[in-house]
C-alpha cells in the first residue's frame, strides 16, 4: 500500500481520543474504539514510520487548536445581544404580517403605485376647483381610458376598468405635467421599483408616452 | 470551577443545539414528518419556547415576530462563537453575529427545510465572516484582561503563558485560506460532522477532509515558524 491519503490521515487522526498538544498517540486507550479504520490503513500505519510521524505531527497541530479555549462573554451580554438584534430588525416588516402579506406584496406594487398616482391626480383636481360638471349636473361622459391605450397594453387592462380608470383619464386630460410633478413626485427608489415591476408591454407603452411628451414639449 | 460551569453550560447548549440540528423536541422524541406542513403559525407564546426550529420558522413566516426572538435566543451563542473563532475579537464577533441574525430575519423566507436551521445559520455566518475578512487584514485578538482573565483557574503566570500560546494559535488560524479556516473552525470548535460542514460550505465530504488535512498541515508550519 502507498502512503495514506489526506482522507485516511484525517480518519486516522479522528480515531484518536483526547488528542493533546503533544500529539501523543502511543497509548492503547487513546484509540477510540468507536471509530474503526480500514484494516489496510491500520496495517500500513503500523509498519510505516513516515506515516506515523506525519500522523503524530498533524495530531499535535490539532491538539494545539483544541487547547485554545474561547473567552466567555459576560452573562449579561446575551440579553444585550438579543435586544440589539430586536432593535435592528424593528423597522423590518415581519414576513406574513398584514403589511408584507397584503397591499405591498410585490405583485401588487404596480397597482398600488397606480392607485397612489390616481389619488394624487384626484387631489390636484379638487384643489383646482373640483370636477367640471356637464349640463345635467353630472360628470361629463368619460372616454374609456382603456380605449386610449395601445392594443398591447389595453389587452392587459381589459376587464379591470370598473369606471374609475376612465374617470381618472378624463380628469387628467386637463392637467399639466409640471403641476403633477410638484404634487406627486415619487422618490427615486419608488420610481425604480415601479419601473422594475412593469411588463415589457407596459415598458414599451411608457417609452411611447415619454417620447410623445418630449416631442410635444419641443 | 469556572471551567466546570462553562462545560455544563456548553453541554446544555450543545443539547439545545442538537434539538435544532436533529429535529427533536425537548422531550427527546423525534419530530415526525415535516412539521412545517402542519404547524399552526398562531402557536401560543408558551409553546414557542418548546417549539422546534422548523415550527419557529413557520410561526415567524406567519407573522410572529416573537418566534424570531426565540430563534435568536436559541442560536445566538453558537453563531457568536463561530464569528469569534473567525474574527478573533469580541467586538467583531458581536457585530457579525448581529449581522447574521439581521440577514436571517430578512432571508428566512428563503430557508428550505433541506437542512437544519442551525446549518443554514452557520452558512450565513460563514459567508458574513468571509466577506468581512476579505475586507479586513487578519488581526490578532486584543487582550482585554478585565474581561477575560479568570484567576480562579490558573495562576497569573500560567494564564499569561496559556494566552500567549492561544494568541499564536489564533494568529496561525487567521492566516489559513478561507475554506481551510472555515473547515477547521466548524470541525474542531463547532464540532460539526464532515457531512454537515460539506452542507454549510456547499462542497463534498472528500473536499472537506482534504481542506481539514491541508489546514492542519499549514497550521503546523505556521506554528513551527512562529
Amino acid at each position: 500500500m502507498t502512503h495514506l491519503t489526506p482522507d485516511q490521515f484525517i480518519d486516522s487522526i479522528e480515531a484518536i481520543k483526547g488528542i493533546d498538544a503533544t500529539g501523543a498517540i502511543d497509548a492503547i486507550d487513546a484509540i477510540d474504539a468507536k471509530v474503526e479504520l480500514p484494516r489496510a490503513v491500520s496495517a500500513h500505519l503500523a509498519g510505516c514510520e513516515a506515516c506515523q510521524t506525519e500522523r503524530a505531527s498533524l495530531a499535535g497541530a490539532l491538539g494545539d487548536v483544541r487547547s485554545v479555549t474561547m473567552p466567555e462573554p459576560s452573562p449579561l451580554f446575551w440579553d444585550h445581544f438579543s435586544r440589539r438584534v430586536r432593535a435592528a430588525t424593528s423597522d423590518e416588516a415581519v414576513p406574513g404580517s398584514r403589511v408584507t402579506g397584503g397591499l405591498w406584496r410585490r405583485e401588487w406594487r404596480p397597482f398600488a403605485t397606480v392607485a397612489i398616482a390616481a389619488g394624487a391626480v384626484a387631489l390636484v383636481v379638487l384643489m383646482r376647483g373640483g370636477l367640471r360638471l356637464d349640463d345635467t349636473g353630472g360628470l361629463g361622459r368619460a372616454v374609456p381610458a382603456v380605449a386610449a391605450l395601445t392594443p398591447a397594453v389595453a389587452g392587459e387592462f381589459a376587464g379591470m376598468d370598473d369606471g374609475s380608470l376612465s374617470v381618472v383619464a378624463a380628469v387628467a386630460a386637463d392637467l399639466k405635467t409640471d403641476e403633477l410633478q410638484q404634487v406627486a413626485r415619487p422618490s427615486a427608489d419608488a420610481t425604480g421599483a415601479a419601473i422594475e415591476d412593469l411588463t415589457p408591454a407596459q415598458c414599451t407603452e411608457l417609452m411611447r408616452l415619454i417620447k410623445t411628451q418630449m416631442s410635444g414639449a419641443e | 470551577m469556572r471551567a466546570g460551569a462553562n462545560a455544563a453550560a456548553a453541554a446544555g447548549w450543545k443539547s439545545a443545539w442538537d434539538l435544532g440540528m436533529t429535529g427533536r423536541d425537548r422531550t427527546g422524541s423525534a419530530v415526525a414528518g415535516r412539521p412545517t406542513d402542519r404547524v399552526d403559525p398562531s402557536v401560543s407564546v408558551v409553546s414557542l419556547d418548546s417549539a422546534d426550529d422548523r415550527a419557529l420558522v413557520v410561526a415567524f413566516l406567519g407573522g410572529r415576530r416573537d418566534a424570531f426572538d426565540v430563534i435568536v435566543e436559541r442560536h445566538r451563542r453558537h453563531v457568536y462563537q463561530l464569528c469569534f473563532r473567525f474574527m478573533g475579537s469580541h467586538e467583531d464577533a458581536s457585530d457579525l453575529a448581529q449581522d447574521v441574525f439581521i440577514r436571517a430575519f430578512k432571508g428566512l423566507r428563503n430557508f428550505k427545510n433541506e437542512s437544519s436551521l442551525g446549518t443554514w445559520l452557520y452558512r450565513v455566518a460563514v459567508n458574513v465572516c468571509l466577506n468581512r475578512r476579505a475586507l479586513k487584514r487578519p488581526e490578532t485578538e486584543p487582550l482585554d484582561p478585565a474581561q477575560h482573565i479568570d484567576t480562579r483557574v490558573d495562576s497569573p503566570l500560567e494564564h499569561v503563558l496559556r494566552e500567549e500560546k492561544a494568541l499564536v494559535v489564533r494568529d496561525a488560524i487567521a492566516r489559513l485560506p478561507p475554506k481551510q479556516r472555515a473547515t477547521l473552525v466548524l470541525r474542531v470548535y463547532q464540532e460539526l460532522s464532515h457531512e454537515e460542514i460539506a452542507d454549510v460550505l456547499g462542497s463534498s465530504v472528500g473536499a472537506v477532509k482534504a481542506n481539514f488535512f491541508h489546514a492542519l498541515g499549514n497550521l503546523r508550519r505556521y506554528l513551527q515558524s512562529s
